[in-house]
């Protein structure tokens, strides 16, 4: 049953930009209508990717356990900084990272392999956004886990202050709807675009403070932590967590990306948020 | 009250092989030159100003030639295609049957299959556990259901997809070919819920090549030729006339 939830739709024309930014938003309502249909959609995929391993899900946690481990023993040999210094700060934001890009990556086919769903009843192009966004904040919070105990065990003190990264989560959560939104509908056309992403997240991840802290930059390359809206983001769920300061343009930038991005990319979904199943 | 109503909807494929897909040739398209004669986008008219109004009651079949829109048609009606140009307004909850088996999952159990195409179909997890004994019995798959579906047959797995698929009320039933499953027994009582369900539902539309079926379900009959609404009318107007065209 495709539109039991909206048992009433009508489709007509629009030419403007504001026609189509509140069609985008229509579409945007109309996924998070269909959460259950998101839930589904992300569990299944979790199902299918631990089906039949003995730890099942714990996989998550403990892969990403691993790899801090390792990094964090590595970098602090490097840096000579004791691991109180580095291991937290890499391991948060590591998983931040982790969820932007992930979310990213799997969005450049996501639609392609929803294609299914798509020919066969009305499904909103932003339920499909929304599974891959709350699959991978589900395994955020998974991930999280270890770098909190990190933390504890190495005697980090958390404050209210701390309370901001959730603040910061949230930000950046609304920030990668829009992207995925936009990296997904541009790769269901696009088919190189999906090439593309891979390689320019790979070269965001060494420009972007996450193994690094951005104090070690010679004052003449702070541009690319000033300019760069990853380092905000990043900066916003890690720095709070860890009572290290986080400047006020990095907070009025992350709205600014969040909501003004949101705004800005609205015309383009109500455009092409019908117009994907097309090109499947 | 349910109704579908159509004005002049058409739809068009744009045929995007790898060459047009490829960002390559639309950026170095737009530098002009040799290339640009390839970049020119192919559509494929799939319908061209189709004018439908469906009410209450309406059992309507779709005939036609393979490629002559039948499925497209379905499918805008669904909501899957958005016309590419024209005004569609559909009201009522609305079932397609083009795959019965949307939303299931092999690595899930039977019984977490039931409520997962259940809640495919827009119900909610509550509407589905409720409905969820009396697909059990009609599945007749008894203990299987504990067990994940990738260990059933595809006997098997239609078999609960149809009882599942079955079990709801939608206003209009959208459906390509009659939807069966199952052993001879199973096929049996197979036909006899799908046609009761189908005599229950509001507006149907069913697009088969059978001509029996379409005769002893519905009231009325489109024929599309090359996605243009040729002839409608009732069984008796439309199909003798769909036969002679292609006879000679």
């Amino acid at each position: 049953m495709s539109s039991a939830t909206t048992s009433f739709r009508e489709v007509g024309q629009t030419r403007t930009a504001i026609g189509y930014g509140v069609l985008g938003w229509q579409d945007l309502i109309d996924g998070a209508r269909q959460w259950r249909l998101c839930h589904l959609l992300a569990t299944a995929d979790m199902r299918r990717r631990f089906a039949r391993s003995k730890l099942g899900q714990i996989w998550i946690m403990l892969s990403s356990a691993i790899y801090i481990s390792a990094i964090g023993v590595v970098w602090s040999q490097l840096w000579h900084q004791p691991p109180r210094e580095i291991l937290p700060y890499v391991a948060v934001g590591m998983m931040a990272w982790q969820l932007i890009s992930s979310i990213i990556n799997e969005s450049t086919t996501a639609l392609q392999t929803s294609s299914n769903y798509f020919l066969n009843q009305y499904t909103s192009t932003s339920a499909i956004v929304y599974a891959v966004i709350y699959r991978n904040t589900f395994i955020f919070v998974l991930n999280m886990v270890f770098p909190l105990l990190i933390c504890i065990a190495l005697g980090v003190q958390f404050t209210a202050y701390a309370l901001l990264s959730i603040l910061g989560a949230v930000l950046l959560i609304i920030t990668c709807i829009w992207m995925a939104f936009v990296v997904a509908i541009l790769c269901a056309r696009f088919r190189d675009i999906v090439q593309i992403v891979s390689s320019v997240i790979q070269i965001v991840f060494f420009l972007t403070p996450i193994l690094w802290k951005p104090e070690l930059l010679p004052p003449e390359s702070r541009v690319i932590v000033d300019w760069n809206p990853f380092a905000v983001l990043i900066s916003i769920v890690r720095d709070p967590l860890l009572g290290r300061p986080v400047p006020l343009k990095f907070w009025l930038a992350s709205c600014l990306l969040a909501f003004g991005g949101l705004l800005v990319t609205l015309p383009f979904f109500g455009r092409y948020r019908r117009r994907v199943v097309y090109w499947l | 009250m349910a109704h579908i109503k159509l004005s002049d909807v058409g739809v068009e494929f744009p045929i995007h092989n790898a060459h047009s897909r490829s960002l390559q040739l639309q950026v170095f398209g737009k530098l002009g030159g040799k290339l640009a004669q390839h970049k020119q986008a192919i559509f494929v008219q799939a319908l061209q100003g189709v004018n439908l109004s469906f009410e209450d009651g309406d059992r309507v079949g779709v005939i036609g030639h393979n490629g002559a829109g039948k499925t497209t048609l379905l499918r805008v009606l669904a909501g899957v295609y958005e016309p590419t140009y024209g005004t569609m307004s559909i009201e009522g909850r609305l079932s397609s049957f083009t795959d019965i088996t949307l939303g299931m999952d092999p690595e899930a159990t039977g019984l977490e299959n039931i409520i997962f195409r259940c809640v495919f179909m827009g119900l909610s997890f509550a509407e589905a556990r409720r409905l969820s004994p009396s697909i059990q019995e009609f599945s007749e798959l008894g203990e299987f259901l504990r067990l994940p579906v990738r260990t059933y047959s595809s006997g098997m797995f239609l078999r609960l997809a149809f009882a599942i698929s079955t079990s709801i009320e939608p206003d209009i039933i959208i459906m390509d070919e009659m939807i069966s499953g199952g052993d001879a027994r199973f096929m049996e009582r197979a036909k006899a819920r799908l046609t009761s369900l189908l005599e229950r539902t509001k507006i149907l539309i069913l697009a088969s090549h059978s001509a029996e079926i379409m005769q002893s379900l519905c009231n009325k009959v489109i024929w599309l030729d090359h996605g243009e609404v040729r002839k409608i009318g009732s069984f008796e107007e439309v199909h003798p006339a769909y036969l002679d065209a292609y006879a000679g």
